[in-house]
């Protein structure tokens, strides 16, 4: 039976679990160990480091003296130090926290170390002068460089041994697990896996933090040497402080006092005490790293802002800190960053952020190029900052690449000084990350040495993009403010309610009307404020100081100049942590003009109101919903509107009928966007059916806020102009037929005119032709009957007729060009027939005829004209009853309906056809023949014209063989 | 009245003195032969479409050429121009408008309605005479009815 078949599975299952509580607690013991041990490592590495830099500087101090530079206290100071630590060093320390040496070969490397420190410490103990110092410097040569080479060997070998034993430490635990992998078997082999991959975890665990130990060291190191940043160790368990010169230079002690955690809280600022006390001496169980900034007064009343940044390394049992390692740095200037910021609450906390977290020590990346192997290292934030993963091999000029091409050429030059001239850089550059992204960083570099040989370039690398936008960003913001100060005209004033002090900007001095070299007091402002209204305005203050309530008012401000002005104030509150009012930051605004435009549109809009309520017309109101705001008497008659409230409601609830017509609403609404608007003829129904026309105008109102308030609309019922015009528009259509008529008379007048003419033309040449022509035949057939003289006479006649031919076509000319004016009076008609009748008689055989004239009305027209148709009928009747035995004629006339008068001459002569009727009145128009009757033809033609022209009218009535009857008619005088 | 002689130039004219110079002047180109002059319009159309004093004459019976006064009294030349035109036993006969003045309207409505020609009447008797001559000549010696 094998030992495996021996033991039961609960047995194996017992081991099991034994041995895995075996690794598990000696894994972590191992841990604890290590972690323990490093860290006295870290401490006795620290202090070696720092004895290294203090021997440095000692001997620095010495070579001075040759240039007459030499603070021979400051030397005896640092040289009791070195041999202070020293001792410590190398036989412990209780104050320091360091255990007395036990490593052979470093108590052996610290023994060799002695002589060169006791030989500097004795050659500078007791010097007295400057020749002294100068006298030391073979001294202090000779045994330097071999201290220093000796303290790094220190640290090697530190750092080997500690490394060694962690390594044992390791290899025992690797043997322990094998050996229970030995026990258990396979069947346990996963379980020891297990552990195994934790101790692998665990160990890198142990590289890293001992790597960053390192880093830490470097980064310390680096801090002190850049400057700003100064570390140091209190515990106040044992009063134990750790520091340097560099923290007594921050807190400007001249020299080191008793107890310099005291000395400090004495020079706090008492407003800041409290919170540096909480700070260091609260517990904080979390061991999260304590950030305070706090401000310092120097003797000479000088303000410094500390930014603190305390880690706790102990506590006791009880929670309360015993041990703490921080550092100190002078923010004084970022402070003054901040207090530009102080009116712009978001930037600055932004910019405060961004400051603390630079300042954070872990937030700030180390870097280190060694010149010989041309390889660089990164510390993890570096990596992170170009996006980089942790750990990937970097080359130097990779390095370089990283920077955005217009800075690679600065950092190289930066690069290449450093190393001929050993001296340091610190520039802001625009750093490329991997991914592409563009961001600020601040690098800082210098060249390190080892025995006076240039072997590597340190540095720091730092984010600052966020600050650095920030800070653009708020240049651009300054610039807008500014220049919104300088248009606005805003007085920006901060009230310091601790001091009372008033700061305001220039604009102020105008805005309160007061010379430039004024120094504003709360109480001097306080007294140019209206007496009416100072107690309203210091009541607001105060209730913005006491309640969250931000400061709003206007209140009248009697200017420097004594002008009363109205000011606008706007405010608020700064309060400190707790809460307590610190600072009032206000603005002022002269308003005087807006008020008083506001006035003034009130007064308008209560003016506009009375007068619509007042006006004798239709007048309405509106607000941008078409509401009803006011509305004058006359708006109720026009639309009919009895016994209803319309006030508030909306128009088209109201009237209904508006709401239809859509074209309205359109208007309505462009009214309200500010167009006037208006039509002089539209029709409209009114609430009671009854069809108007109107006119209409539609504006827009403004009200205090100088924008819309609604319309206003002006109705006026214009049906009765639409009436008049209207029948204007019918006789304007009835004049116009007539003078239409009366151009087609004046047509037919001219036409009358051309056949006149024309006849003329015709007729009044035959006779012309005929004297011609037989005067020819006359001359052809009887020549030989006529002596010369006959012919001679018969040439006369010959020629008139030429002549009268000729005549005849000039006055054709003549009559065309004019027209004779009727000219009226009152005539006697039956006076007129008389007359004409006497004449006429004598022409023809007065015994045979038979002429009788009725009574006859009175006529108006002209006198000549009318005779002349008189002459025409009278002498036509005669000529045409001529050939009767007797002839019969008689004139009388009838009354018509249509207010004329009709005259009426009757013959019984010939007659005629009624066929021709139509051409007895036309112009040389005849129905006998010359030989039968004779005549022109004109005369009728002239008749009617002239009876036409009287506005009457010309007719006959005729029988062939019986007689004619003519009328003409005549309006009534 | 022969209403059936032959006539060869129907002469309309309401004037005496023009119609008796018309005469002399045809008669003295030797073209006077079977010459008949009517007194007016009316007349005229009597003649030309057997009516009235007419009535019985041969329609057929047409004359060479009508020489048509315009200015007549009743019916005027155009209105007898018409009323030949638009008949077709007349319409083929030659029709001279004799005018007093060559007035544009009468010329244009003379010719619409199918004048054949127009001679002005000059107060100058000779040229008158050269140009009844003329007319003759050509109507009643030379053109042939179709």
């Amino acid at each position: 039976m094998s030992f495996f078949e021996r033991i039961s599975p609960k047995q194996i299952y017992l081991i099991a679990v034994s041995t895995l509580i075996v690794l598990i607690v000696s894994n972590q013991l191992l841990i604890h160990k290590i972690l323990d041990e490093k860290q006295d490592d870290a401490t006795v590495i620290n202090l070696a480091g720092r004895q290294r830099m203090l021997g440095q500087k000692i001997a620095k101090t010495v070579y001075l003296a040759e240039n007459g530079e030499i603070d021979l206290q400051g030397l005896k100071r640092d040289v009791e130090k070195w041999a202070l630590v020293h001792e410590g060093l190398t036989n412990g320390n209780q104050e320091f926290g360091i255990e007395a040496i036990e490593i052979e070969e470093i108590k052996q490397l610290f023994s060799e170390l002695e002589p060169h420190q006791v030989a500097i410490q004795e050659s500078l103990a007791n010097l007295s002068t400057q020749q002294d110092v100068i006298n030391s410097i073979p001294i202090i040569q000779k045994h330097e460089a071999s201290f220093l080479t000796k303290m790094d060997e220190i640290v090697d070998v530190f750092e080997s041994v500690s490394n060694n034993s962690v390594q044992k430490l390791i290899w025992f635990e690797i043997g322990l697990g094998l050996f229970s992998i030995l026990i258990l078997g396979l069947g346990f082999s996963l379980v020891f896996k297990i552990f195994s991959k934790q101790i692998g975890v665990k160990n890198e665990e142990l590289e890293k933090i001992t790597s960053e130990l390192v880093q830490a060291e470097n980064v310390l190191e680096i801090s002190e040497k850049i400057g700003g940043v100064v570390s140091w160790v209190f515990d106040f368990e044992k009063n134990r402080e750790l520091y340097g010169q560099n923290l007594l230079d921050l807190y400007g002690f001249d020299s080191k006092p008793e107890r310099i955690t005291e000395a400090i809280l004495k020079i706090v600022h008492p407003d800041d005490l409290e919170k540096v006390k909480r700070a260091f001496f609260k517990a904080n169980k979390k061991r999260k790293p304590w950030k305070v900034e706090y401000r310092i007064e120097s003797p000479t009343g000088e303000i410094k802002y500390i930014l603190a940044i305390v880690s706790v390394i102990k506590t006791n049992h009880e929670g309360k800190i015993v041990r703490v390692i921080g550092t100190s740095q002078d923010v004084t200037e970022s402070k003054k960053n901040e207090a530009e910021l102080t009116s712009r609450k978001q930037k600055l906390e932004l910019s405060l952020k961004t400051l603390q977290e630079i300042q954070e020590v872990a937030k700030i990346g180390t870097w280190e190029v060694d010149l010989q192997t041309m390889s660089a290292f990164w510390s993890d934030e570096v990596y992170r900052i170009h996006e980089v993963e942790t750990g990937t091999p970097i080359k130097v000029e990779e390095g370089i690449n990283f920077y955005r091409e217009d800075y690679r050429e600065i950092i190289q030059e930066s690069i290449n000084d450093a190393i001929e001239n050993k001296s340091s850089w610190d520039e802001e550059c625009i750093l490329l990350t991997k991914t592409g992204k563009e961001i600020w960083v601040r690098a800082i570099g210098y060249p390190f040495f080892e025995n006076d040989n240039l072997v590597g370039l340190r540095g720091l690398f730092m984010d600052i993009d966020e600050r650095k936008r920030a800070s653009q960003e708020l240049d651009k913001a300054n610039e807008k403010l500014q220049l919104s100060v300088e248009a606005g005209q805003l007085a920006i004033w901060i009230w310091d309610m601790k001091t009372n002090q008033l700061e305001w900007n220039d604009q102020a001095y105008e805005v309160f009307g007061v010379p430039k070299d004024f120094e504003p007091t709360f109480e001097k402002f306080s007294s140019m404020i209206h007496p009416d209204d100072l107690n309203y305005v210091v009541e607001a203050t105060q209730r913005t100081i006491e309640t969250d309530e931000k400061l709003d008012i206007q209140f009248r401000f009697n200017k420097g100049d004594g002008k009363e002005i109205i000011l606008s104030g706007r405010g608020d509150v700064v309060r400190d942590e707790d809460g307590n009012p610190v600072q009032m930051i206000g603005i002022n605004m002269d308003v005087t003009e807006r008020n008083e435009m506001v006035e003034n549109l009130k007064r308008q809009e209560s003016q506009l109101r009375s007068f619509v309520e007042q006006a004798p017309a239709a007048v309405a109101m509106f607000d941008t919903e078409m509401n009803y705001v006011t509305v004058s008497n006359k708006w109720y008659e026009h639309n009919r509107i009895e016994g209803e409230d319309i006030i508030g409601r909306s128009h088209y609830e109201v009237l209904p009928q508006v709401a239809k017509r859509k074209d309205w609403v359109k208007i309505h609404k462009r009214v309200l966007s500010g167009e006037e608007l208006s039509n002089d003829r539209d029709q409209f129904v009114r609430k009671d059916g009854s069809e108007i026309w109107i006119s209409w105008t539609g504006i827009p109102w403004y009200n205090r806020e100088m924008k819309i308030g609604g319309i206003i609309l002006y109705v006026t019922d214009i049906s009765k102009d639409v009436e008049y015009t209207e029948k204007l528009e019918s006789e304007i259509k009835e004049r116009t037929e007539q003078i239409r008529q009366q151009t087609e008379n004046l047509e037919i007048v001219n036409k009358e005119l051309e056949a006149f003419s024309y006849s003329i033309s015709h007729d009044l040449r035959a006779p012309l032709r005929s004297i011609n022509g037989f005067t020819d035949i006359l001359l052809e057939d009887y020549s030989d009957q006529l002596d010369d003289e006959g012919k001679r006479l018969m040439g006369i006649v010959k020629e008139s007729a030429v002549n009268m031919g000729q005549l005849i076509d000039d006055i054709l000319k003549f009559s065309r060009l004019g027209k004779k004016k009727i000219q009226k009076s009152q005539i006697d008609m039956k006076k007129l027939f008389e007359s004409v009748c006497e004449n006429e008689l004598k022409v023809y055989n007065e015994e045979k005829i038979e002429l009788s004239i009725s009574e006859l009305p009175e006529a108006k027209g002209d006198v000549t004209l009318l005779q002349q148709v008189v002459v025409n009928l009278v002498s036509n009747a005669l000529k045409y009853s001529s050939n009767e035995d007797k002839s019969i004629v008689n004139i009388g006339y009838e009354v018509s309906d249509t207010n004329k008068t009709i005259y009426y001459i009757k013959d019984n002569g010939v007659g005629f056809n009624m066929e021709y009727k139509d051409k007895l009145f036309g112009v040389f128009q005849r129905l006998h023949t010359k030989s039968e009757f004779e005549g022109t033809g004109v005369g009728l033609a002239i008749v009617k014209r002239i009876i036409n022209r009287h506005g009457g009218r010309i007719w006959a009535e005729s029988e062939v063989g019986i007689g004619s009857t003519f009328f003409f008619s005549l309006p009534n005088g | 009245m022969d209403i059936n002689k032959t006539v060869e130039i129907l002469l309309v004219e309401d004037n005496d003195n023009d119609a008796e110079m018309a005469l002399r002047a045809l008669k003295k180109n030797n073209i006077s032969n079977k010459v008949t002059r009517l007194k007016d319009g009316e007349e005229a159309l009597d003649f030309l479409f057997c009516k009235g004093d007419y009535e019985g004459r041969n329609i057929h019976n047409l004359p060479k050429v009508i020489l048509l006064d315009l200015k007549m009294p009743k019916v005027d030349g155009l209105e007898v121009l018409k009323a030949v035109r638009s008949n077709k036993d007349t319409e083929k006969v030659p029709i001279v408008m004799l005018t007093s003045s060559r007035e544009e309207r009468d010329v244009v409505e003379g010719y619409k309605l199918g004048v054949n020609s127009f001679i002005v009447k000059p107060v100058e008797f000779n040229t008158f005479m050269e140009a009844v001559k003329d007319i003759g000549i050509y109507w009643v010696l030379l053109n042939e009815l179709p």
